[in-house]
C-alpha cells in the first residue's frame, strides 16, 4: 500500500503574515493570512459577565463567528463550536473564575484552510492578550488528491481536485492531536499519513508563533 | 450514599471508576451500550425509525415532497437533515429556537451523509430542471443520555432504508404530476455510515478511551457532547471529528479506528436484521 | 452593553486643555485623523481605518422579488453589526442603542438620500430585481464610528460590481464574472457623513476620538450637560446637505451648526475624491490582473508583524495508494476482524424491531460504598 521512496521532498506551508495587536480596543488581536485566506481575531478577558452565565470553577468561554456578509448559518455556528472546544482545552480558564473571555472572530479572506487559519490567528491573539494557557496550539490543513498524494495547506486549486480535506490541530507540548475534522473519504492509513504529515509541519507553525513572541518580548526586555 | 459521594467529589468518583477499569454504568472500556432499532415506527410519515441505545431514544421520520431542482443544479434532488433537541430530552436544553448544540449535531449529520455520498441526489431527480425529490428527514431526539450522533445517523440509515419512492409521471406540455403510490422503488444507497462516539479521558498519565459514552461520561470529559466522532461507509472513514476532551495519542487512535469498525459492522448487522424481519412481516400480511 | 466611565479628573483635564486650544492626541480643532482604504479581493468589499477606527463593509447581491409598491426598482438593504470585537464594553448578539442609530444613520444617508439609481437595479418588472446589501462590521471602536461607517458604506457601494444577466423569454440567465464582466452600480451622488464634537457649545472637533466622544456626551458632576454634544453632517460631492443629526445638549447659536457645514463640506469633498481615487488605482491595478487581498493591508516591518515565506519541511514522499476496490476493502476488514468473536447478540425481537445485546451478563459492577472510602480516608 505504500510506495517506499526513501528521498525527502520539499513541503511547503503557504507564506504567513500576521500582526498582533491589529485592534487597539481589545485585549488582544491578531490579523492572520496563509497564502490568501486572511483571519482577524480579537480576544477580551476576562471580563465580568452576567451572573448566570458565571462559573465558579472556570472563565466563561464565549466564541463568536462573523462571516464576511450575508445572514449567519448553521455552518457557523459549528466552526464556533470546533473553536470553542479547542480555545477551552488551551486556556487555563481555572485561574480565572466567575470572569468570561470573549474571542471574536472576523472572516476577510476564504482561499481554502479556512478554519486552521482561524485556530491559527486565535493562538496569536490569545498568546497576545497575555492569558494563561496550557499549551499554545497549532492547525493544519492538508488534501488527499484522487492519486492519494497529501498536499499540505491546500491553495483553492488543489482543493477542486481533492476529494477529501483535514485539518489536525496539535498542542505544543507532546505534540498531541487536540481537534480534528475532516471532509470527504478516505481509507484509515491515508488518515494516520495525513496526521502525522501535520504533525511534522505543525512544528514551523510554533516556530512562527515563537519568532513573532521572541520578536518583541525581545524589546519589551 | 454513593449519590451523596459523586455530588460532593464528582471528580474522585469518576476516577474511583476509571482507576477500577470499569464505568459507573458497570460496563468496561470497550464496551458498547445495547441497542434496539424499530422501524416504521410512524405510520403518517413515508419513513420512519425509532433507536433506543442505552438512555439515548432518538426518532426519526422522512417525509416526501415534489420540487423544483436548483437552477444551478437541475439534475438534483434534496435531501434536508435537522436534528432536534426539545427541552424533553434533557435540562440542558431551553425552549425556543435551535440551540447551538442542536445546530452543530445536525451539521455534523448532515456533514456525514453528504460526504459518505450513500445518497446519490441525482437519483432523486425525477425530471431534470423541472422535478425532483425532496427528503426532509426530521431527526427528535426523546431522551439523551450521550452518543447522540451515533443514534442520529442509525435511525437516519434505517428509514432511508425503509423509504419507497413512489413513481411520478410528468407530463412536459400539460404540466401535469400524477403519483402512484402502487409503483414503489427502493432508494438506492452507496453503503451504509455508521457513526461511532468516543469520550477521552485523562486519568493520572494515560488516556482512556470510552466508547459509547453516556451523557454523564461526556460531562465528565468536559465536552459538549462526544470528544471524538468516526463515521465508517464500507470500509472507509467519510468523517473524523475531535473536539475537546483529553489530547489524543497515536496508540489510542488506532484502537478507536478498530473500535469503530467492528462497530460499523454490528450496527449494519442491526439495521439488516430490523429491515429483514420488518419486510417478512409486511410481506406476510 | 458594559458602561465606560471616565474619571471626573479626566474630564476636567481634557476640557481644560481643550479651551486652552490642544487636543489630547495633538491634533487641531479641524485637523482629521489618518483616513486609510483598503480592498478585499471580491467586488465591494473593503476595510477603512480612520485612525485606528476600523470598519469592514461587504456588499453582496441577490435576485429577488420587488416590492409591490416599487414593482420596478431594486432593493437596497444595510446591516450594521457591532460585535465584541470592536471592544469589550459590547456584547455579543445584541443590538446595542450604538448600532441601531447607526444603522438609521446610515439609511438616511444612504437610502434616503436616493444615491443609487434603484431602477437599474431592475431584471424583470414585478418578479426580478437585484437586492443590495450592505454588511458593515466594525473591528475596532476607536471612536468617529460614523463618519467610518458612512466611508466604508460608500466605498463598498462604489467598489461593488454585480453580474450582468441576459433575459431569454421568461428565463433570466445570471453569468459568472468569467463569463461576463461585471457591472458596476450606478451612483447619482456620493453622500459622506462628517462627525463633530461639541465642547462647551462653542467648540467644534472634527473627528472626535472615542475619548472625546464619551466626554463630551456624558454628564458633569451636578449631572448637567454643558453644553456638550455631537453633530453628524452629510453632504455630498457637491456640497448639498444630505443628512443632519444632532444628540447631546441645545446648541445656542445657529452660527454653530453653519460653522460645522461649510467646513464639512470641504472635508466630504477630499473625501469623495479619496473613495474616486482608491478605486480607480485598485480597477487599474485590477486590470494588470494583480492579485488584491486583505493580506496586503498587514503591515511588513513593524515590531508585533512577522512575515514569512519560506515554510519548509522535508519529509519522506508518500502516496497512499487508496484507490484499491472497494470490495477488496471489506474483505480485509472481515478477515482482520474474524478472528475475534463478537462479544454481541444480534437478535430480531418484536415485529419490526431488532437488537443489539450483550452476550454475556459479564457486568463488571463494583458498588463503591461510602463505608470504604471513609476507611481509606482513616
Amino acid at each position: 500500500m505504500i510506495t517506499d521512496n526513501d528521498e525527502l521532498k520539499d513541503f511547503k506551508l503557504r507564506p504567513m503574515k500576521c500582526e498582533c495587536n491589529y485592534l487597539n480596543r481589545s485585549d488582544g488581536s491578531a490579523i492572520l493570512s496563509q497564502g490568501q485566506t486572511v483571519a482577524v481575531v480579537s480576544v477580551n478577558g476576562p471580563l465580568d459577565i452576567k451572573m448566570q452565565s458565571q462559573s465558579i470553577g472556570k472563565a466563561t468561554l464565549e466564541v463568536l463567528f462573523s462571516s464576511k456578509g450575508g445572514k449567519p448559518s448553521i455552518g457557523d455556528r459549528y466552526k464556533e463550536h470546533v473553536i470553542r472546544q479547542t480555545c477551552e482545552s488551551a486556556i487555563l480558564g481555572c485561574l480565572y473564575p466567575r470572569t468570561g473571555i470573549t474571542v471574536t472572530i472576523q472572516e476577510l479572506e476564504d482561499y481554502g484552510g479556512f478554519l486552521a487559519c482561524c485556530l491559527n490567528a486565535c493562538c496569536l491573539a490569545l498568546l497576545n492578550a497575555g492569558l494563561a494557557m496550557r499549551h499554545t496550539f497549532a492547525a493544519v490543513s492538508c488534501a488527499i488528491d484522487e492519486q492519494g498524494n497529501i498536499q499540505l495547506d491546500p491553495a483553492p486549486a488543489q482543493l477542486e481536485t481533492s476529494r477529501a480535506t483535514m485539518t489536525f490541530v496539535f498542542e505544543s507540548r507532546e505534540k498531541s492531536l487536540v481537534t480534528a475534522f475532516t471532509d470527504g473519504s478516505y481509507s484509515d492509513s491515508a488518515y494516520s499519513e495525513a496526521m502525522e504529515r501535520c504533525r511534522s509541519a505543525s512544528d514551523l507553525v510554533f516556530q512562527f508563533y515563537k519568532q513573532i513572541v521572541s520578536k518583541y518580548s525581545y524589546v519589551i526586555g | 450514599m454513593s449519590e451523596v459521594y459523586k455530588l460532593i467529589h464528582p471528580v474522585k468518583f469518576f476516577n474511583d471508576y476509571i482507576s477500577k477499569n470499569v464505568r459507573p454504568d458497570g460496563r468496561s472500556f470497550s464496551e458498547q451500550r445495547n441497542i434496539k432499532l424499530n422501524v416504521d415506527a410512524i405510520k403518517t410519515a413515508d419513513a420512519s425509525a425509532l433507536i433506543k441505545c442505552g438512555n439515548t431514544s432518538v426518532i426519526c421520520g422522512i417525509k416526501l415532497e415534489l420540487a423544483t431542482p436548483k437552477a444551478e443544479e437541475p439534475n438534483k434532488g434534496f435531501l434536508i437533515t435537522n436534528v432536534e433537541l426539545p427541552p424533553l430530552c434533557s435540562s440542558k436544553y431551553r425552549p425556543g429556537p435551535p440551540s447551538d448544540s442542536a445546530q452543530v449535531t445536525s451539521n455534523i449529520v448532515s456533514d456525514i451523509i453528504n460526504n459518505s455520498k450513500c445518497v446519490d441526489l441525482t437519483d432523486l431527480c425525477i425530471v431534470p430542471d423541472k422535478l425532483a425529490w425532496v427528503l426532509y428527514c426530521d431527526m427528535l431526539c426523546l431522551d439523551n443520555g450521550g452518543s447522540l450522533v451515533d443514534a442520529c445517523i442509525i435511525t437516519l440509515m434505517a428509514s432511508l432504508k425503509t423509504l419507497r419512492l413512489p413513481t411520478v409521471t410528468y407530463d412536459p406540455e400539460t404540466e401535469d404530476i400524477k403519483v402512484d403510490t402502487n409503483v414503489q422503488t427502493k432508494l438506492k444507497l452507496n453503503g451504509l455510515p455508521i457513526a461511532t462516539s468516543f469520550a477521552i479521558y485523562k486519568y493520572m498519565d494515560r488516556n482512556v478511551t470510552l466508547v459509547d459514552p453516556s451523557s454523564y461520561e461526556e460531562d465528565m470529559c468536559g465536552g459538549l457532547g462526544a470528544n471524538l466522532i468516526l463515521c465508517y461507509n464500507k470500509g472507509f472513514l467519510c468523517s473524523s471529528q475531535k473536539f475537546g476532551g483529553s489530547n489524543f495519542s497515536v496508540d489510542c487512535e488506532e484502537k478507536a479506528l478498530k473500535i469503530a469498525k467492528e462497530r460499523a459492522q454490528l450496527a449494519e448487522e442491526v439495521i439488516d436484521v430490523c429491515i429483514k424481519n420488518y419486510e417478512s412481516k409486511t410481506n406476510t400480511v | 452593553m458594559r458602561d465606560i466611565f471616565i474619571s471626573n479628573c479626566e474630564k476636567s483635564f481634557s476640557n481644560k486643555i481643550l479651551s486652552e486650544g490642544y487636543r489630547l492626541d495633538g491634533r487641531n480643532y479641524n485637523e482629521s485623523r489618518q483616513l486609510s482604504i483598503s480592498f478585499g479581493s471580491e467586488y465591494g468589499s473593503c476595510i477603512v481605518s480612520l485612525g485606528e477606527t476600523k470598519v469592514l463593509a461587504q456588499v453582496s447581491c441577490e435576485v429577488t422579488q420587488p416590492k409591490q409598491i416599487r414593482p420596478n426598482e431594486g432593493i437596497l438593504y444595510i446591516n450594521v453589526e457591532i460585535s465584541p470585537m470592536a471592544g469589550p464594553q459590547f456584547e455579543a448578539n445584541r443590538q446595542t442603542d450604538l448600532s441601531v442609530y447607526l444603522n438609521r444613520l446610515l439609511e438616511k444617508c444612504y437610502k434616503d438620500s436616493k444615491c443609487i439609481d434603484l431602477e437599474s437595479l431592475c431584471i424583470v418588472v414585478e418578479e426580478k430585481v437585484w437586492s443590495l446589501r450592505v454588511d458593515i462590521k466594525v473591528l475596532n471602536h476607536d471612536g468617529n464610528l460614523i463618519e467610518c461607517a458612512s466611508i466604508a458604506t460608500l466605498t463598498s457601494l462604489a467598489h461593488f460590481k454585480r453580474p450582468d444577466v441576459t433575459r431569454s423569454g421568461d428565463s433570466v440567465i445570471i453569468h459568472t464574472l468569467a463569463e461576463k464582466d461585471p457591472i458596476p452600480t450606478v451612483l447619482f451622488h456620493y453622500p459622506v457623513c462628517a462627525t463633530f464634537a461639541i465642547f462647551d457649545g462653542d467648540i467644534l472637533l472634527s473627528d472626535p476620538s472615542f475619548f472625546e466622544e464619551s466626554v463630551c456626551t456624558s454628564s458633569t458632576e451636578e449631572g448637567i450637560n454643558s453644553g456638550g454634544g455631537v453633530l453628524v453632517i452629510g453632504l455630498n460631492q457637491y456640497k448639498e446637505l444630505c443628512l443632519l443629526d444632532h444628540s447631546g445638549a441645545a446648541i445656542n447659536s445657529s452660527k454653530l451648526v453653519h460653522k460645522a457645514i461649510t467646513s464639512a463640506a470641504d472635508k466630504c469633498k477630499e473625501i469623495v475624491d479619496m473613495i474616486k481615487k482608491s478605486i480607480v488605482s485598485d480597477d487599474t491595478l485590477r486590470q494588470k490582473r494583480v492579485k488584491i487581498n486583505f493580506a496586503d493591508m498587514i503591515t511588513q516591518h513593524h515590531l508585533l508583524a512577522l512575515t514569512r515565506k519560506d515554510l519548509n519541511i522535508k519529509l519522506k514522499s508518500y502516496n497512499v495508494d487508496d484507490n484499491r476496490s472497494e470490495i477488496d476493502g471489506m474483505d480485509t476488514d472481515h478477515d482482520l476482524s474474524d478472528p475475534e468473536p463478537s462479544k454481541y447478540d444480534v437478535v430480531a425481537s418484536a415485529p419490526h424491531t431488532a437488537e443489539i445485546q450483550t452476550k454475556k451478563e459479564s457486568s463488571k459492577w463494583i458498588e463503591i460504598s461510602s463505608d470504604s472510602e471513609e476507611d481509606e480516608k482513616e
